[in-house]
């Protein structure tokens, strides 16, 4: 005897037949590779890459809000596919927290900074330049970071910039050794980076910042007065000058020794008189940006010594000069350059910090 | 160096990688340096103390607390200015110091 269920699933079974052929017909009309080419494999490595890629086109396009989602998905990606401690990761870091930066996103930006020097921490395998491309962009991000017309605490990211800088001297001092010709570029980038944050101690309220914000506390009741801070500034400047002479100085000798001719003593003082006179230059312009006229005036004396540093040209608005140069020719064109982007001004909070001057540093 | 979570991120960019195979011992060798050029001699003189940018790259390879800071002072007694340099962290607990003796005082 058959239960009332038991009719009703017999009743039912042409309707499930009809209703097996139709998954079967869509089955085989969806074949698997179809499926397949559809499916998006979120672990392929190509992915990505090309979420690394996305993320930087949108970036560039201004789309903060796209870059981040891609950059973070890359992340993640190059983190299974590649491993916690992998290399890959950096790329789309670096982009996610220029994203991070632009957006005024700052709580986030310190959690991508902690994760990317966790992760730098323990990346073992690296080389000098790789080293050194990375200080260049943090040094970029935090000197960015530091104009943002949103950023609450600008001398903090401005302080982290010339951190940065100093430490890749030291760094490459250990590396290369302290004479080396490579710590040129830094060195006087570090002079740029003082005369920025001169340019901050300008306004009202903000001196002593070096001090105040290192931490994640404000210190106060020991730290220097502004005219004290704009003297050490000033003083650091000239510092940077001297160790950028010791170092051409000696370069060029060595240059002497390793060629082994007697017959190149006339061309080692040739240059030894061109780096003299370039030297007075760029003190003579360091005086200048501080309203010392008589110092200037004095430097600028020694340098045109050199008939042909007469016509580099010495306007403070085109101070300081976006590099180290010798070469008088160099230094008249490149300084001449400048007069089109006088007005080019980089932040309200830096006023006097032509858009110049931030180019230089950022490499472009 | 190692790294930790409660540092800030410029604190943490003392930490960076580029320093950390010799950055320690930079650091400290650079400290000793520096703070030997502090103190005076046998003699009685002081000799040369560090310039401010060698201050602001020793600064930039060590902790908060490790940091140096030199100014001109003028001692009790004198008119003559003269240059001092000091650890924050005894900058620090000198003026936890005196905040307590005059807290004590004034209680």
């Amino acid at each position: 005897m058959q239960t009332p269920s038991r009719r009703q699933s017999e009743s039912r079974a042409p309707h499930r037949n009809r209703g097996a052929c139709w998954l079967l017909l869509a089955c085989t009309a969806l074949s698997p590779a179809a499926l397949l080419a559809e499916a998006p494999n979120h672990f392929n490595e190509a992915r990505a890459q090309e979420l690394l890629l996305a993320g930087q086109a949108a970036l560039e396009d201004g789309d903060l809000s796209l870059a981040q989602t891609n950059l973070d998905q890359a992340i993640q990606l190059f983190k299974i596919n590649e491993g916690l401690y992998s290399t890959e990761q950096l790329a789309p870091i670096e982009q996610l927290m220029w994203a991070q930066m632009r957006a005024g996103l700052w709580p986030q930006l310190d959690t991508s900074l902690g994760y990317y020097y966790w992760l730098l921490e323990r990346i073992e395998s690296t080389t000098l330049d790789a080293q050194l491309a990375i200080a260049k962009n943090m040094r970029g991000l935090y000197l960015e970071a530091a104009a943002h017309p949103n950023n609450p605490m600008p001398p903090r990211h401005l302080s982290a910039a010339m951190r940065t800088n100093w430490q890749t001297l030291s760094y490459i001092e250990a590396t290369l050794g302290a004479q080396h010709p490579a710590l040129l570029p830094w060195l006087y980038d570090g002079l740029l980076l003082q005369f920025i944050e001169s340019r901050l101690n300008e306004r009202q309220g903000l001196t002593n910042y070096q001090y105040k914000t290192n931490g994640s506390e404000f210190i106060s009741g020991w730290s220097l007065s502004r005219r004290e801070a704009k003297a050490a500034s000033h003083s650091i400047g000239l510092s940077l000058l001297d160790r950028i002479e010791t170092i051409s100085r000696a370069s060029i000798q060595a240059e002497r020794v390793q060629a082994g001719a007697q017959d190149t003593t006339a061309y080692e003082a040739a240059r030894l008189q061109q780096l003299n006179a370039a030297l007075a230059l760029y003190r003579g312009d360091w005086e200048r940006l501080i309203d010392n006229e008589n110092g200037a005036r004095a430097n600028y004396a020694e340098a045109d010594r050199l008939a042909a540093f007469h016509k580099v040209p010495r306007a403070p608005e085109l101070l300081p000069r976006a590099s180290f140069e010798t070469d008088p020719e160099i230094l008249a064109s490149e300084t001449k350059s400048g007069e089109t982007s006088v007005s080019q001004h980089w932040a309200a909070r830096f006023p006097g910090v032509t858009q110049r001057i931030i180019d230089a540093l950022m490499g472009y | 160096m190692k790294i930790h979570s409660f540092m800030s991120p410029s604190e943490r960019l003392s930490s960076f990688s580029i320093l950390r195979f010799h950055g320690l011992n930079i650091a400290f060798s650079a400290g000793i340096l520096l703070f030997s050029a502090c103190t005076t001699n046998p003699a009685g003189y002081i000799r040369t103390l560090p310039t401010d940018a060698e201050v602001a790259q020793y600064n930039a390879s060590v902790e908060p607390e490790e940091r140096i800071v030199c100014r001109r002072e003028t001692p009790v007694g004198s008119n003559v200015p003269r240059r001092v340099c000091r650890y924050v962290r005894d900058i620090e607990d000198t003026s936890r110091f005196h905040r307590e003796q005059l807290k004590r005082v004034l209680r």
